[in-house]
């Protein structure tokens, strides 16, 4: 019985001092839409940092003119932005949200181009404040509109302004804070870059030609784990690298058929961004032989119309010398782009090998004295177009990698199998449009493993080995963080509150004389009433 | 927005309360235990509407009709207005106040308090806080005049003239979330307005009550 009652009373008093705790403890109510906003992406390479160090916003939200300090967060429209004002945030200012546009398609072509010079600036340089982009959505759009209003509001008045106004300005001024969880930047040193490889052997049926004495041809791509933010992602190379396989392996299963080369391919997960180390690890992994030559693909379509799209280069570090396989797939590359309306170009340049960043893939393999070359779109190195997200509409992209994808078909068609038949060789290898549409989606190889799963029904000896950074000395680092909650608050200013304060005081002083004249109030109906004499 | 602010409205919404304790005569008379007493009876009334309500009304019925069932049981309001005056000693005026001040009270504690500390302690400013602390105090003048009315009508010496003009009084304060609220729908008035009209309904009910509260009390 004493237990019972002991146990009765315990809980009551329990009840009574939980209740009060889990009142104070209890979060504010979020009333505003939360956003999900993507960071720019942190990443070390070979010890130089790259993207935004921080990731913690708590700060007023301001317009690109209206900011001032470090205690203010700029929210602005990609569009807007300049390099310059760029700069001068990322030095100055708290915080940057980004909102990206929602039509890249349709901006102007000045536009487009500062886009891409901020854009090459943000990886190639790191910044000290957290930067954020977040898709076009309307509830931003409006935020952003709003203290542009101000902002231009702001600047009118202070043509004739006087103390009162600009009180009352202050007083009834509406802020923003941007409050983001759920973000942090640690590094990710459980990161790991996945790298593929299948290969192609001719059919065992055909053993007139001995297969040890087969020279390789090994065919790269990567695919960008990431650039200046993860959400978007545009891989047209290792879609191109997977109708490769698609059409190869028909090719090759097909019995009739004499290919007198083996292919490799290999696809990385680590662009130009991490410099190529998923292909330094492949190499370090194996011993290659006998290869003719590599061919390595790097922004194969152009993303945008800024650069001519009829041209493809062939960037090599040696110039091809006369009699090699290689000289002989320029001239076919060459011969073949013409008929298809494609000017070919070749491209040298020297490995610099001072240089701990690698301008092409191909100079990985360079190194390591393999014959290779990359093919792309791009004749420059330090091109914007080469790490951007910023596209055309996806109809265009998909005629443009489908014509180029026919172009190297056709060219390494000819080469493996011996035909110089032009007509042939065309006839053969159109690609169809389904082909090139369910590949242009890839995201990422591991991703519900769909790349995999294509390189083992098309391809023999397939293999995924993983590129991890060094505990002591990691050659690269991702960082956690990719995306957080971005909650946007509707506040006062803190003059407000006094002011209010002092609002309530005069009303609770009005309260007390009301009150305190009550009966005299009451007094006046009472004698109201004594003067008509009504009785009850 | 910020502590600050949740202070400001702390002190909107519970200064005046204090104020009618401290200077309408409860203190001088230890009506501390009465309000308590008072507010005791106001949260059983509110559990009691409550039972009715969800054993009695489903909320599938048009929103119309559920409106004009939740009116009717706000008719126990008054029964429990009449409960404290019954049961609570008291002179007249004092009496009147106590129970009026006492059902405002703990009105204001259960249902605002919580409120105001977890929003208005938030990030986000809004003014919905201050338009609830001022419409509170428009409840406590409400309540006050309520509970005179109910002990008006509970009266035997009432004259039997002003007889009907009570009744039709508490019927507008009963059904009050009726029409007043169905009004300022329609009017579709913006929420500074709509309070400053409820103020405005209530001072004038407040004004004709105490017009006969005083010709009975000469």
């Amino acid at each position: 019985m004493f237990f019972e009652n002991f146990e009765f009373v315990e809980l009551k008093y329990f009840t009574i001092l939980l209740l009060p705790i889990l009142i104070i403890i209890s979060p504010s109510i979020a009333t505003t839409d939360v956003d999900i906003i993507h960071r720019l992406t942190q990443f070390d390479t070979n010890d130089v940092q790259f993207g935004s160090r921080f990731s913690n916003l708590n700060l007023e939200i301001r317009s690109l003119e209206t900011w001032s300090t470090g205690r203010h967060c700029v929210l602005t429209k990609m569009e807007d932005l300049t390099l310059e004002t760029y700069n001068e945030i990322t030095k100055k200012a708290g915080g940057l949200i980004i909102q990206l546009p929602k039509m890249f398609n349709n901006l102007s072509t000045d536009t487009m181009e500062t886009i891409y010079q901020i854009e090459q600036n943000m990886l190639s340089s790191s910044v000290k404040i957290p930067v954020y982009f977040s898709p076009h959505n309307e509830n931003l759009d409006q935020i952003i509109s709003d203290i542009n209003v101000k902002a231009s509001g702001a600047s009118n008045s202070n043509v004739k302004s006087s103390a009162i106004s600009d009180l009352m300005l202050l007083i009834s001024s509406n802020g923003y804070q941007a409050i983001t969880s759920g973000s942090d930047h640690t590094p990710n040193k459980k990161a790991k870059l996945p790298i593929i490889q299948g290969e192609l052997v001719p059919s065992k049926n055909n053993k007139n030609s001995e297969p040890t004495r087969l020279s390789t041809i090994v065919i790269t791509a990567s695919i960008n784990p990431f650039r200046i933010s993860n959400h978007v992602s545009f891989n047209p190379d290792a879609a191109l690298l997977l109708i490769l396989i698609d059409f190869f392996s028909k090719l090759y299963s097909n019995k009739k058929t004499t290919p007198n080369h083996k292919i490799i391919f290999l696809l990385s997960e680590s662009g130009s961004l991490l410099n190529f180390q998923g292909t330094k690890k492949w190499l370090d992994d194996n011993q290659v032989q006998d290869v003719d030559f590599v061919m390595c693909l790097d922004t194969i379509i152009q993303p945008t119309n800024l650069e001519d799209e009829n041209s493809l280069y062939m960037h090599v570090s040696k110039p091809p010398k006369e009699g090699t396989v290689l000289n002989s797939f320029y001239k076919l590359f060459k011969e073949t782009g013409e008929h298809n309306n494609k000017t070919i170009e070749g491209v040298h340049k020297k490995i610099n090998l001072a240089e701990p960043h690698l301008a092409w893939e191909h100079e990985r393999f360079g190194i390591k004295k393999i014959t290779s070359f990359t093919l792309s779109t791009v004749k420059n190195y330090k091109s914007n177009a080469r790490n951007t997200i910023f596209t055309r509409n996806q109809g265009d992209l998909m005629n443009s990698l489908q014509s180029n994808a026919e172009v190297i078909i056709q060219t390494l068609t000819k080469l493996i199998f011996d035909v110089n038949d032009e007509r042939l060789s065309s006839s053969i290898s159109k690609v169809s449009k389904k082909t090139v549409e369910s590949w242009i989606g890839i995201k990422s190889t591991l991703q519900n493993n769909d790349v995999k799963n294509a390189f083992e029904r098309y391809l023999r000896n397939v293999k995924v080995t993983f590129e991890k950074p060094d505990y002591r000395d990691p050659d690269f680092m991702l960082y956690n963080g990719a995306e957080a909650q971005l909650n946007i608050y509707n506040v006062k200013p803190a003059i407000f509150d006094l002011f209010l304060t002092i609002l309530i005081a005069s009303y609770l002083c009005v309260f007390y004389f009301v009150l305190n004249y009550f009966p005299n109030i009451y007094n006046i109906f009472k004698n109201d009433v004594g003067s008509t004499k009504i009785s009850y | 927005m910020t502590l600050f602010h949740f202070g400001n409205c702390i002190a909107l919404i519970y200064a005046p309360y204090y104020m009618t304790y401290k200077y309408a005569g409860l203190s001088e008379y230890g009506a501390f235990w009465k309000c308590f007493q008072a507010g005791g009876i106001y949260i059983f009334t509110q559990c009691l509407k409550m039972l009715v309500l969800a054993t009695f009304f489903d909320s599938l019925s048009s929103p119309f009709v559920s409106d004009v069932l939740k009116a009717v049981v706000d008719v126990a309001d008054l029964f429990g207005m009449a409960l404290i005056l019954s049961r609570i000693p008291g002179k007249d005026h004092n009496k009147l106040i106590t129970t009026g001040f006492g059902w405002a009270i703990s009105e204001v504690v259960i249902t605002r308090l919580l409120t105001l500390w977890i929003g208005a302690r938030g990030a986000e400013f809004s003014w919905i806080y201050i338009q609830k602390c001022l419409e509170s105090n428009i409840l406590l003048v409400q309540h006050i005049s309520t509970a005179t009315l109910v002990w008006l009508f509970t009266r035997n010496n009432l004259n039997k003239a002003i007889k009907p003009f009570v009744i039709f009084l508490l019927a507008a304060t009963v059904l009050k979330s009726l029409w007043l609220d169905s009004t300022l729908i329609a009017l579709n008035m913006g929420p500074w307005l709509t309070l400053a009209f409820k103020a405005l309904c209530t001072v004038f009910n407040g004004f004709l009550t105490l017009n006969v509260y005083s010709k009975v009390n000469v």
